[in-house]
């Protein structure tokens, strides 16, 4: 596009309003009315996790949105009369777009947020597992949000909200959730909907940050619009990949956030392979990236995944913490931390993960949402991985039937600390899953 | 809800101000962003964004013709947009924005920047001459980007009558930045 276009259409955007106001009235009628609605652009579904992770499809009593500044945008504010259109938005955008539309709630652990305060309404909550908290509050598991979020937002709303937006109650069931805040005494009713499903990301991702130039011929996603059925394969660096599992889509063909199961082989048909020689079929599972995961641009993190130059492919280990002792007595139970690797089974090839930096596993109880971290080595998951059946016969506890974990994996490499906000900022993949124990 | 009473509710920073303007210029905001941008989910991105420049806009802004503040806001943040992803360009933009292309280049002189403002102050005279249907005309094709369909609708004429219009316009366009030598032959 020649800038001069550009010149000349900016000169027009700037002409006088009565023009414009004029060209306005000729054309009204013509405005196509936007109708208020839910759009659930890059929300990722956790329905393939659930399967996979607990071996037991869940469903989620209804979606709590984020991801995106559309869906705050587009969530009116209702009573508690209205029950066709309002949601509950758990927003991980900055509260910019959450003030726009009153966010009842702002669950974020963006570090915007602390630079950027919301300039209107939306209870800002910190905290560090977004997705965790919010798929406690979808799946309705979550009985006591009242008390979690109320600690929560004790301690982070004084300097979070400076605009005397108060979180005032919440109410969960496994059917609804009702959120009231001060600011507004308005409530926002989210009907149930087993069908829908919902993870949070917990990062503001603008597609216009990515670049989008190098990126592989002959990819190919399809969309069929209901949100689950996104297939793409693609060659890459001397590997195919392939999504079996979708587990979200976008429909727009140029950025495509998910997360499902990849299966990856060596194509053979590639003389140039870099992995000749090197048993590199198997199965990764890929999940909404910070930079705004793709199909598309699946290869360069793939890379990161596969390579084996750069490091000893180990995992970090947290200094003096070692696999489990950092589970509680009364929560060890190695089926269940088992079921956090999506991928554990008899085909699980832990090779896909060398390079790989699991810096946390956060594993919550959902009844008071406290956070068990794990730090777990490379031979110690593909020990488990390898070996399911030992580990489940040396589970230490077996749990109640009713227990479940809300498990939150955080996969990290370029990590670098910002002393600022204390925080690691990182190029990472985030899992998030629900783990249903007992049943 | 009148103008005044949309832009007293966003001084008194009244949430409700957001509803009123999604309300009223919803459809609007939502055209020129689709027009110009090629997924509706891009276009209501940026409505969103719209919104939160009116609400973060005024005040200090105190527009006296909040409709065409509203339209300016959407078409330059839809613009915007258009411009930092090819990918996410509408066609029927791309066609339009060419055409405007068509009356400043192929001559000399025209490497070198323009002067944004005296252009626009140019095109604006330019414009507010012409008669009231090729005025219509024009300023729906390039600054709405309506397509001519669209436009033949709206104003009861042919397609072929639009574009011939259009063309007549583009052509007067060219000549008068020639002649107010803004342009060179």
């Amino acid at each position: 596009m020649n800038k001069k276009a550009f010149e000349v259409s900016d000169a027009l955007g700037n002409i006088d309003d009565a023009l414009v106001s004029e060209a306005v009235r000729s054309s009204e009628g013509s405005c196509t009315a936007v109708k208020p609605k839910i759009r659930f652009s890059r929300i990722m579904t956790a329905a393939a996790a659930l399967v996979l992770a607990a071996g037991t499809a869940v469903a989620l009593p209804f979606v709590l949105g984020s991801g995106t500044r559309n869906i705050t945008a587009s969530v009116p504010t209702g009573s508690p009369d209205e029950t066709d259109n309002g949601y509950v938005v758990i927003s991980t955008k900055a509260p910019d777009y959450a003030a726009v539309t009153q966010d009842p709630v702002l669950v974020t652990d963006d570090p915007r947020v602390t630079q950027t305060p919301a300039p209107i309404g939306g209870s800002q909550v910190r905290f560090g597992s977004v997705s965790a908290i919010a798929m406690a509050i979808s799946t309705g598991w979550y009985m006591d949000v009242n008390e979690v979020l109320h600690d929560l937002a004790a301690i982070y709303m004084p300097t979070k909200v400076p605009y005397g937006a108060e979180l005032t109650d919440i109410t969960v069931t496994l059917d609804t959730v009702k959120v009231k805040y001060a600011i507004s005494e308005e409530w926002i009713h989210a009907e149930s909907d087993p069908n829908r499903f919902v993870l949070i990301w917990h990062r503001t991702w603008t597609p216009e940050d990515i670049d989008t130039s190098g990126w592989p011929d002959g990819v190919f996603v399809k969309y069929s619009g209901n949100g689950l059925e996104c297939t793409a394969k693609w060659v890459y660096d001397g590997c195919v990949f392939e999504i079996i599992v979708p587990g979200y889509y976008t429909s727009r063909e140029d950025i495509i956030g998910f997360t499902g199961l990849v299966k990856v082989e060596l194509d053979k048909a590639n003389e140039h392979s870099p992995w000749e020689g090197f048993e590199a079929a198997g199965y990764m599972w890929l999940s909404d990236l910070d930079m705004g995961f793709s199909p598309l641009t699946a290869p360069a993190y793939s890379t990161v995944y596969h390579r084996p130059e750069g490091g000893d492919g180990s995992l970090v280990r947290k200094e003096g913490q070692d696999f489990l002792s950092m589970i509680p007595e009364d929560k060890r139970d190695v089926r269940s931390i088992l079921k956090l690797f999506p991928c554990v089974g008899e085909s699980f090839e832990p090779v896909l993960l060398e390079n790989t930096t699991i810096v946390e596993i956060n594993v919550y109880d959902v009844g008071t949402l406290k956070p068990i971290v794990l730090d777990i080595s490379l031979e110690e998951l593909r020990e488990i991985a390898e070996h399911p059946a030992e580990h489940l016969d040396s589970s230490i506890l077996e749990l109640g039937a009713d227990w479940c974990v809300l498990v939150d994996i955080v996969i990290v490499h370029n990590v670098t600390f910002i002393p600022e906000l204390e925080e690691y900022e990182t190029e990472a993949y985030h899992c998030g899953f629900v783990i249903q124990c007992g049943h | 809800m009148t103008d005044g009473e949309i832009i007293a509710l966003l001084n008194n920073r009244d949430e409700t101000a957001v509803v009123a303007i999604k309300e009223r210029f919803g459809g609007l905001c939502f055209r020129l962003a689709s027009n110009i941008l090629s997924d509706r989910r891009d276009a209501e991105e940026c409505v969103s964004s719209v919104y939160f420049k009116l609400w973060s806009g005024i005040p200090p802004a105190s527009p006296n013709d909040l409709t065409a503040y509203v339209a300016k806001t959407a078409r330059n943040e839809a613009l915007m947009r258009y411009r930092r992803n090819a990918s996410k360009r509408n066609r029927a933009a791309s066609v339009s924005l060419d055409e405007l292309e068509e009356c400043i280049t192929g001559g000399s002189g025209t490497e070198e920047d323009l002067n944004a403002e005296l252009l626009a102050k140019a095109v604006e005279e330019f414009i507010r001459v012409l008669p009231a249907e090729q005025r219509g005309v024009f300023m729906r094709r390039y600054w709405f980007f309506d397509s001519a369909k669209a436009i033949a609708g709206s104003f009861g004429l042919t397609e072929d009558r639009v574009n011939a219009l259009l063309a007549k316009t583009r052509r007067q366009l060219r000549r008068y930045l020639i002649k107010e030598e803004y342009i060179y032959e």
